[in-house]
């Protein structure tokens, strides 16, 4: 078996279920001029992008693309975005975290362009990679209590798989956190992927469905 | 005998209760009146009647239906009809009303040479009129248009200067009985149904007649800054992705994306190239669907409704 056929099914999946819903977010963002469904459009679009680099990074292996920095700061950011969206609805707010993540975005897509250049490795790897990958799986948690404590308060489907996929989606990042440290967690590894995938599912079926 | 008429010459009357009966015949006067007007009229007369005091007039400030403010001469009663009217009806006179309706509260007892011009004050004091006291009355009550008004003018927070035309300074007891007379003229006056209570809109915007409504706010609208309604509740529990949160105005979404908060309908007119009859459309949708509120430049919320035509 392929040893990367987990790998690039996930790098697959989050590019389609993101690149879906960036672009249904900013073809709607033409129609409603909802600053969120902005912020929403630009996060998972620099995410798909993480899934395309991280799908060159795995399998491109005659030019150095050392794209775990655009990986894991890139999902790390767009997250954050995101769970930032859910809270204020003042104009002034969403006026200025649209504002910042332009900006943001800007810098990400040069470190996504300046894969083949950059270190091949994190300084002290275990600690960064750990705080990195920690990082999307604690946001990811965040933005699934923001999810169920609205589903707590009005019981709608939507919100119940938001909830649901987010909180696959936390654990699928939290669950690889000790590959980064202890050798042969392969096992761990794949199985955080497919945890992964399935928050990818949910999440599709909650805004196609929802 | 006008029914007004207050029984008993001034003089008969003892200075020390004169407050008093003045403010009896008010409250008995006062219940029978049907405008504001009259209150004024009737005021003048007492003063004449019971003081040395040549001319009163009554200036309200006025608004009209594009919003432009101006003083209006309410009543004017005089004592000796051979004066020419035109010694207290001018532009001097008006222009110093206009003065006194800017300022603070309060009054203030000067010679008609502080007051009125060179010109003015000759004027007078060819008739012995030397001095002139003026005293601002404000209240939060509204002040309905004139007896005589045009559908032009509307109700407006009351503030009214009383001029008093005197050939010789007041004494200070029947200065201060005079002064408390005209102040509680008001609250009388607001008891007895003269002056409309403040309207259930946010009270800064003049209560109107029903039909005028939608004149006053199409006239007007232009100064309000919409802001956006966003629900972060509502994104969470459904769908932003449902086809029904879609805009399907054209100008509503021309609006609404120009809509930051800070600018004001005239402002985003401008920079989005609308007209304020589209503006006015588009907001009138945009109300209609909840995604947008209304505020005055000082922050007061706008009642929506006042966008429809009443029911």
């Amino acid at each position: 078996m392929d040893p990367n056929l987990i790998a690039n099914a996930l790098s697959l999946t989050l590019f389609f279920v993101a690149l879906f819903i960036s672009l249904r977010a900013f073809y709607l963002y033409i129609q409603v001029r909802s600053r969120r469904l902005f912020i929403l459009g630009l996060s998972m679009g620099v995410i798909s992008l993480t899934a395309v680099a991280g799908f060159l990074g795995d399998n491109v292996t005659s030019i150095s693309l050392n794209v775990d920095w655009f990986n894991y700061i890139g999902q790390t950011i767009s997250f954050l975005f995101i769970l930032l969206s859910l809270f204020g609805s003042s104009e002034e707010y969403l006026r200025g975290l649209m504002r910042w993540q332009v900006v943001v975005s800007v810098l990400l897509l040069c470190l996504f362009l300046l894969a083949p250049v950059l270190p091949a490795e994190f300084p002290y790897p275990a600690v960064t990679k750990s705080i990195l990958s920690g990082s999307r799986g604690l946001i990811c948690l965040a933005i699934f209590v923001s999810y169920f404590s609205a589903y707590m308060t009005k019981e709608t489907r939507f919100s119940l798989l938001m909830s649901i996929a987010f909180l696959l989606l936390s654990i699928g990042y939290l669950m690889i956190i000790p590959k980064y440290s202890i050798a042969n967690l392969d096992l761990v590894d794949q199985f955080g992927d497919l945890t992964r995938i399935c928050g990818l599912f949910t999440l599709s079926l909650a805004v196609l469905t929802g | 005998m006008n029914r007004y008429d207050i029984s008993g010459h001034p003089s008969q009357v003892d200075p020390s209760r004169r407050q008093l009966v003045l403010m009896t015949h008010l409250l008995k006067a006062a219940a029978t009146m049907s405008h504001i007007d009259e209150l004024f009229m009737w005021q003048g007369r007492v003063l004449i009647q019971y003081f040395d005091v040549q001319t009163v007039q009554f200036w309200g400030l006025q608004a009209g239906i594009t919003g432009n403010l101006s003083s209006l001469l309410r009543a004017t009663i005089w004592r000796d009809t051979s004066i020419p009217q035109h010694i207290f009806a001018n532009n001097q006179v008006a222009i110093t009303a206009e003065r006194v309706l800017s300022g603070q509260p309060g009054y203030m007892l000067q010679r008609a040479s502080n007051l009125f011009s060179f010109h003015q004050a000759e004027l007078l004091a060819r008739y012995g009129i030397h001095y002139c006291l003026c005293n601002f009355l404000r209240s939060s009550s509204l002040l309905p248009p004139a007896q005589s008004a045009s559908h032009q003018e509307m109700t407006t927070p009351l503030a009214v200067a009383a001029l008093l035309f005197l050939k010789r300074p007041l004494p200070p007891d029947e200065l201060s009985t005079i002064l408390v007379f005209l102040e509680r003229s008001i609250a009388v006056a607001e008891r007895c149904g003269l002056l409309l209570p403040t309207g259930t809109t946010s009270g800064r915007l003049p209560a109107l007649p029903v039909k005028d409504h939608l004149q006053w706010v199409q006239l007007h609208f232009s100064k309000f800054i919409p802001h956006r309604l966003e629900n972060a509740n509502a994104l969470r529990t459904s769908n932003p992705f449902a086809a029904t949160d879609i805009i399907s105005d054209k100008q509503a979404r021309r609006l609404f994306t120009a809509i930051d908060g800070r600018k004001n309908i005239e402002e985003i007119c401008a920079s989005s190239g609308m007209n304020l009859k589209e503006a006015f459309v588009a907001l009138q949708f945009l109300l209609n669907q909840h995604r947008v509120e209304l505020k005055e430049p000082d922050g007061q919320p706008v009642d929506g409704s006042l966008f429809f035509d009443s029911p």
